[in-house]
């Protein structure tokens, strides 16, 4: 794969171009779906799809500082090689320069001089090395621990991918990774007339850490029909959200773009810290090298109660999904970095004996703004380590920086989860907000 | 079905089609090899795309783009149901002829470089860039003069082709080739409004088969002229009510209120696993015997016109509410299989990795008798909706919710005022149930519209004439 990068580098500088770039991404996969939902009491229906990908793409700086970019998938690209060398000349023509008076970065770094990131661990060599019939076995016996009454299961899918990855650009740089994909997901539909159907899913890379008994147990949690809130002893009462790592990472896919924002007032007061994380082994977003060969990097978003950090074009925050498309700056791995030490107050510990009134919280909708709204999906009061009963539907209306500033890690571990993307959180707890009680069933009211 | 091979020949593009290379007794052969006893199918699609994109942002450029690739997958339903499914880059001969090894597991899954002859595609097509660079310059150009220069202004703008050339091999012996050409544009403009607390915007956006096509159906000084009188009324616009009201759906405006609600309700995939309120009421009256909303792919020169769908079966007009009453289903040969039924030609996949899935082509209500001045005369304060966009329904409860991009305050049977964001919402069951009147002016939208769906994208068209309904919320967004 590298000498065909290296013959279209070669090319492309005979050709006149100040800088080049070749991208190559070979990968093979294979997804299993069954669909129970289909045949009522028969088999599910199973659906085994596998696949193979190639492509290479090629990026150029023309002799007039014009970018171009240009991408075939093929087997065998590089005899696409003559076709993709004019198309990117071709693109460049098009290409009408940057802002006045910026400086354009280059397409990317220059040679290593160590090893980089390429410790980091993405690969699984079992990769694939189930069949799709002992894959269908493990989807058939995630399925079995639903309650049919209870819920239907629309559909479960597995899927693997295994990528390899090389990028040579002119300046010096050559690199190479594989990569190992895993994705689960589970999408249930509840028996209750009307109730909305729940998808949950993770990824990983590697199949085995993907637990599929505790996703459908998530899943089950949440197409649970709301509860009648308990107001009686509770309504306009302060009192601390315990959020589980599971509700924590939807309030965390909730205010990512808070924390790709860099606003720093949002954060004042605020004990969170957020990164972005391409280096961690066994995630999907981990890579030695980014999207345009810049070694990865952890990236500090929101810490000391300020945004301290943001996604940066200045190298090693480029992500590149496929060989068609550019490197942009982007997300890779966002996670809440956990607490230090355990707060004795967790959404995962057992409540405390004393009279402090607090809501566990399972699942939870926030929806940021000017004027933010938090609802809570799933929830109980607790007091005196006895639960007082449910809190589904209660909610809170208020500035975002107040939710902000009181959210504070609870749990010492961070749990991974895919909620649209790649994300961890551990166990969170927020604290100063008052959830109102409802004034209707599943309707909330405005609270101070 | 009978045997025979359905060529091309109306869209002739340049050099030689898939047909022309690849010999329609080896796709055929591979096809039929796919199966393995009576009762299956198996399907052969071949793909092959070219893609050019461009795109402007405050004078500067963004990337242009060229790209193609090419790619074969083999597909085999089984008697029960399930799917063997595998996918290829390339379309050499070998791979193909490999394809049934392959999905019956004999061959192990893995990049099958081809030893012969090399892919004689021409990925790229640079031509395509040319014709959009200069329709997106004369589109800027025009706006500047609209505007008397851009200065505070922020302007994007962007444009693709993509060009897909498919050929489909049937077990049953069919072998079919199309090529299906779409280009499109979005120009969207926005700029601090006078009162200066919020920004205020105006999109235009369209589509057509070929640039010529493009040209001649948006020309540039119109949709420059189109924008900046879009912005203008941006800035001027009143408060929205809040509340339910009467909502005008302006003739092609909310189009997508249809297909989003009742066409993916009435999706095969969908309908079949009781996802789906609407499909429920199969049978069933749910709205005036004026309403009638069909999906109709043969009709000629909108994003989703095709002779045949992605499994070769011919296109065909579905009747999905006929009279007011649900009265069909769109099906690709899996969820006719289930409804033990036969396909409506609505299989559609975004590429060659991608199975297909039962889909809407060109989606729209047929014209009503009303004059659309009657229509707004008749009611005395609601809202006209000019331009509805993105939106979300949940198929199995009927809930909707989109937002009005551009729309006027009704009062006394005339439009009074521009309208400020705002989005309508409701269930969709209601909505249907509380059309009013439907007028005699079917407009289809601009040509740019894309719908997506468990990940995959596809051009589709809507269509309506003028619609009054009841039920619906307005509220400010």
């Amino acid at each position: 794969m590298m000498q065909e990068a290296e013959a279209l580098l070669e090319a492309a500088r005979a050709a006149g171009a100040l800088e080049a770039e070749v991208f190559v991404k070979i990968g093979r996969g294979r997804k299993v779906v069954l669909e129970p939902a289909v045949r009522s009491g028969s088999p599910p229906i199973e659906t085994v799809s596998d696949s193979e990908e190639e492509g290479m793409a090629l990026r150029v700086i023309d002799r007039a500082g014009r970018r171009g970019f240009a991408w075939v998938g093929l087997p065998a690209p590089e005899r696409a090689g003559d076709s993709l060398l004019g198309a990117a000349f071709a693109s460049a023509r098009h290409d009408r320069g940057g802002a006045p008076g910026v400086v354009r970065p280059p397409l990317g770094p220059g040679p290593r001089n160590g090893p980089g990131r390429s410790g980091v661990r993405i690969a699984d060599p079992e990769c694939m090395a189930l069949s799709a019939e002992r894959i269908a076995a493990l989807l058939l016996e995630t399925a079995a621990g639903a309650d049919g009454r209870a819920v239907a299961i629309d559909r479960l899918a597995l899927s693997e991918a295994m990528t390899t990855v090389a990028l040579a650009n002119s300046r010096g740089f050559r690199g190479s990774y594989s990569k190992s994909l895993a994705f689960l997901s589970v999408a249930l539909i509840p028996a209750e007339p009307g109730a909305a159907a729940v998808v949950e899913e993770r990824s990983a890379c590697r199949l085995a850490d993907l637990d599929p008994r505790d996703c459908l147990r998530e899943a089950l949690q949440r197409t649970k029909p709301a509860r009648r809130s308990v107001e009686e002893t509770t309504a306009g009462r302060a009192a601390p959200l315990l959020l589980t790592a599971r509700a924590s990472a939807s309030f965390l896919a909730a205010i990512t773009p808070c924390a790709l924002s860099g606003e720093a007032s949002l954060w004042k007061g605020s004990t969170l810290r957020i990164v972005d994380d391409q280096t961690m082994d066994g995630r999907p977003g981990s890579a030695p090298f980014d999207g345009a060969g810049y070694d990865t990097r952890r990236t500090v978003l929101v810490g000391d109660g300020s945004a301290v950090g943001r996604l940066s074009a200045d190298g090693g925050n480029f992500i590149r999904p496929s060989y068609r498309d550019l490197p942009v700056v982007g997300v890779a791995g966002l996670l809440i970095l956990p607490a230090d030490s355990h707060s004795g107050m967790d959404a995962g510990s057992p409540a405390p004996s004393d009279d402090t009134l607090m809501l566990q919280v399972s699942a939870i909708e926030v929806v940021p703004g000017p004027v933010c709204s938090v609802r809570i999906r799933r929830g109980d009061w607790w007091s005196g380590g006895k639960a007082l009963g449910p809190a589904d539907g209660l909610g809170w209306e208020g500035p975002l920086a107040v939710l902000l500033r009181g959210a504070s890690p609870a749990g010492t571990e961070v749990k991974f989860y895919h909620c649209g993307a790649p994300l961890g959180a551990p166990s969170l707890r927020i604290d100063g907000l008052t959830p109102l009680r409802v004034e209707a069933p599943g309707r909330s009211a405005v609270s101070v | 079905m009978p045997t025979h091979d359905r060529a091309d020949p109306n869209q002739s593009p340049p050099g030689p089609g898939l047909l022309a290379r690849l010999d329609p007794v080896l796709l055929r052969r591979a096809a039929a090899a796919l199966v393995r006893r009576p009762g299956e199918y198996g399907d052969l699609f071949l793909e092959e795309v070219r893609h050019a994109e461009i795109s402007r942002h405050r004078g500067r450029s963004g990337p242009a783009v060229l790209g193609g690739w090419a790619g074969v997958a083999a597909r085999r339903i089984e008697v029960g149901g399930d799917v063997r499914h595998c996918s290829t880059a390339g379309l050499d001969p070998e791979t193909i002829g490999a394809l049934p090894r392959r999905l019956r597991g004999d061959a192990a899954v893995g990049p099958a470089r081809p030893t012969g002859s090399s892919s004689r595609t021409p990925p790229c097509e640079p031509r395509h860039l040319d014709g959009l660079a200069l329709y997106l310059e004369e589109v800027e150009e025009g706006v500047v003069r609209a505007l008397g220069g851009v200065n505070g202004i922020d302007l994007s703008l962007r444009a693709e082709v993509r060009s897909q050339r498919v050929a489909i091999a049937t077990s049953e012996g069919e072998v079919s080739e199309e090529l299906r050409d779409w280009s499109a544009f979005t120009v969207g403009l926005a700029m601090t409004g006078r009162r200066g607390d919020s920004p205020i915007e105006a999109t235009w956006a369209g589509g057509a088969r070929d640039s010529e096509r493009l040209r001649a159906l948006h020309p540039p000084a119109e949709v420059a002229a189109r924008l900046a009188e879009a912005l203008r009324e941006a800035d001027s616009a009143a408060s929205p009510p809040s509340g339910e009201t009467a909502v005008i759906l302006g003739p092609g405006a909310g189009g997508i209120l249809f297909h989003e609600a009742c066409g993916h309700a009435l999706e095969g995939d969908r309908a079949l696993r009781d996802r789906s309120a609407l499909a429920a009421l199969l049978g069933e009256e749910v709205g005036p015997k004026e309403l009638t909303l069909v999906d109709d792919p043969t009709l000629d020169g909108l994003p989703g016109s095709r002779r045949f769908d992605d499994e070769g079966w011919p296109a065909a007009r579905t009747v999905l509410i006929d009279a007011g009453r649900v009265a069909g289903l769109l099906l690709d040969r899996a969820t006719a299989l289930r409804a033990g039924t036969a396909p409506t030609g609505s299989a559609r996949r975004e590429s060659y990795r991608d199975l297909p899935l039962p889909r809407m082509t060109n989606t729209f209500v047929t014209e009503g008798t009303r004059d659309p001045g009657e229509i707004l005369a008749a009611v005395q304060r609601g809202v006209y909706v000019e331009e509805l966009g993105a939106g979300r329904v949940d198929t199995a409860t009927a809930d909707l919710t989109f937002r009005v991009r551009r729309g006027s305050l009704v009062a006394g049977g005339r439009k009074v005022a521009p309208l400020q964001a705002c989005a309508v919402s409701g269930n969709g069951l209601r909505a249907l149930a509380g059309v009013r009147m439907i007028g005699a002016d079917l407009r289809f939208d601009p040509g740019a519209g894309e719908c997506g769906k468990e990940g995959q994208r596809a051009r589709a068209a809507v269509g309506q004439p003028t619609i009054l309904l009841e039920g619906l919320t307005v509220r400010p967004a």
